[in-house]
């Protein structure tokens, strides 16, 4: 892994509208979720503020991962870089980067428009905390979305699926079993939004560095076998 | 530096329970000019991904450049058409994206820039004809210094100036010492410019080798008559090879004019008309393709 690659990953994932909006849109739900809490008199609430978040990083990370194969890129960028675990780093580790960075800046608008740290029963009561919660959950979920794309070979898959486990799957887990809620990257994303202290936040991030870490295990494994069809969906 | 640039051994691969690659062998020499022609379905993009380590052979070995696939970043420029490019991506930033992967710098991509031929540079890849976009696509793969450069229907999209453009581009890199593998149906093309040609039927090998082999191979002889069916045991019974050509006529391939008027003459057929003509390479491919099974009687004779 070297810096130029590094550099050239990043540039090829920002150099496509579809992370921007994404990000704008996750910016957006941040500001005004906080704003029309405050208008209806509720207390700030980080997990309301950052609610978009998991959905709008795990969507960048299929939309632009899976864009390869929608396309058919992705076998002159297999060539490119030398091989298919290569690829696998090299597009993970820049939507890693690109998530984490929308997670940011998701948490600071959250800080700047409705004064999060400062309210009262917010839960969080450091922006660092805010920060670090934000961008645990902003990475995570850019991850799983570009190894959900990595293993369907389809972007139109990839979103469908992710926005499928978010809104119908993981809830009917987590009315099935309270237990295995506690596993999940939406319970576990929640839970690390609304954290109260350091030590729970700590917790629920390395939980979810253990998803991701899965994730991808999963998704390189799948990618090397494959064969890399000239056109998809 | 290995003999071979891209070696395939006995390659088989199945895609289900289809075998789209038969027992497949195949090698690429440097500095060539290597021409790939067949059917749709034959199995042409299928042996290049194979070759490129895209695909995994069910059975049989693939080397490239001595070892297994993928090579090493920057010796292979490849591609697969021009439409595969991301079309919201723009141009320059896709060019300066493939000159960063090789390592170049901002003179490469100068450089890479006006072979494009375009002049717009806040122009998105979805908004090239597709002359364009073939162009910005062999661009890409030439990008660098590759030595192999796999190019799929290159010429489709592409007008007079730039096929002119694309040939005088190969033959550049191959006099520098490149492998040039350009599957096509532009049969004239192939035969213009290819050193050798590899014709695939149904996945398998029907030739491979320097294309003035296949040219140089006995003349075709196209035979009319009003008892087609005739004409068709006839030469059956001769054990000529023909492909049916129009409701009373038939090709013959691999054999002399003489000898298929003297088997005509023999078996007392009329014929209506017959002429001889020139090997091209699309005569050349007919003559490959006819297997034993599709030399049915299919000329019947008119109640």
């Amino acid at each position: 892994m070297t810096g130029t690659g590094l550099v050239r990953d990043v540039r090829r994932l920002t150099s496509v509208p579809a992370p921007w909006v994404l990000l704008t849109l996750a910016l957006g739900v941040s500001a005004s979720a906080t704003v029309g809490l405050a208008t209806v008199g509720s207390a700030p609430s980080s997990a309301a503020a950052l609610s978009a978040l998991p959905a709008a990083c795990g969507v960048i990370g299929a939309v632009t991962v899976g864009a390869d194969f929608r396309f058919g890129c992705v076998h002159s960028e297999l060539l490119a870089v030398g091989g298919r675990l290569a690829y696998v780093a090299g597009t993970t580790r820049a939507v890693a980067l690109f998530t984490g960075a929308t997670g940011a800046l998701s948490a600071v608008v959250a800080l700047l428009v409705a004064g999060l740290p400062t309210a009262p029963g917010t839960g969080l009561d450091t922006p660092q905390r805010l920060l670090l919660a934000a961008v645990a959950v902003a990475v995570t979920w850019g991850v799983l979305g570009a190894a959900v794309a990595l293993l369907a070979g389809s972007q139109t898959s990839a979103v469908g699926v992710l926005l499928g486990y978010l809104v119908l799957a993981e809830p009917l887990l987590e009315a099935t079993s309270s237990a295995a809620g506690q596993l999940l990257p939406g319970a576990v994303s929640a839970t690390v939004l609304a954290s109260q202290g350091w030590a729970s936040v700590g917790g629920g991030a390395l939980r979810l560095v253990l998803l991701c870490v899965l994730a991808l295990a999963v998704a390189a494994a799948a990618m090397f076998r494959r064969a890399v069809a000239v056109t998809s969906s | 530096m290995p003999d071979h640039v891209v070696e395939l051994t006995d390659v088989t691969v199945r895609v289900g329970s289809r075998r789209v690659l038969r027992e497949l062998s195949l090698r690429l020499a440097a500095g060539s000019w290597h021409g790939l022609v067949g059917a749709n379905g034959s199995g042409k993009t299928t042996v290049m991904r194979t070759a490129l380590g895209l695909v995994r052979p069910t059975a049989g070995t693939v080397r490239l450049f001595g070892a297994v696939p993928p090579a090493t970043p920057g010796l292979v420029g490849v591609s697969f058409g021009p439409r595969l490019l991301h079309p919201a991506r723009r141009v320059r930033t896709e060019l300066a994206l493939r000159v960063a992967a090789v390592r170049g710098g901002p003179g490469d991509l100068e450089v890479a820039w006006e072979h494009t031929g375009l002049t717009d540079r806040r122009v998105r890849c979805g908004a090239l004809s597709l002359g364009q976009a073939q162009r910005l696509s062999v661009t890409c793969a030439m990008v660098g210094s590759p030595r192999l450069v796999v190019l799929d229907e290159p010429t489709v999209g592409l007008d007079v100036a730039g096929v002119d453009w694309l040939r005088q581009r190969l033959g550049e890199f191959v006099r520098s010492g490149g492998c040039a593998w350009v599957s096509s149906h532009d049969l004239s093309e192939v035969e213009r410019a290819a050193d050798a040609v590899t014709v695939l039927d149904a996945g398998r090998v029907a030739y491979a080798g320097p294309t003035c082999g296949l040219l140089g191979s006995p003349s075709v002889v196209r035979v009319a008559s009003s008892r087609p069916a005739a004409l068709a045991r006839a030469l059956t019974t001769a054990g000529l090879a023909y492909a049916v050509d129009g409701p009373a006529g038939v090709v013959v391939h691999g054999a002399a004019p003489r000898l298929v008027g003297e088997v005509l003459a023999r078996e007392r057929v009329p014929v209506v008309a017959m002429s001889a003509e020139r090997t091209t390479l699309d005569l050349a491919m007919r003559g490959l393709a006819i297997r034993p099974e599709s030399r049915s009687e299919r000329l019947v004779e008119a109640p």
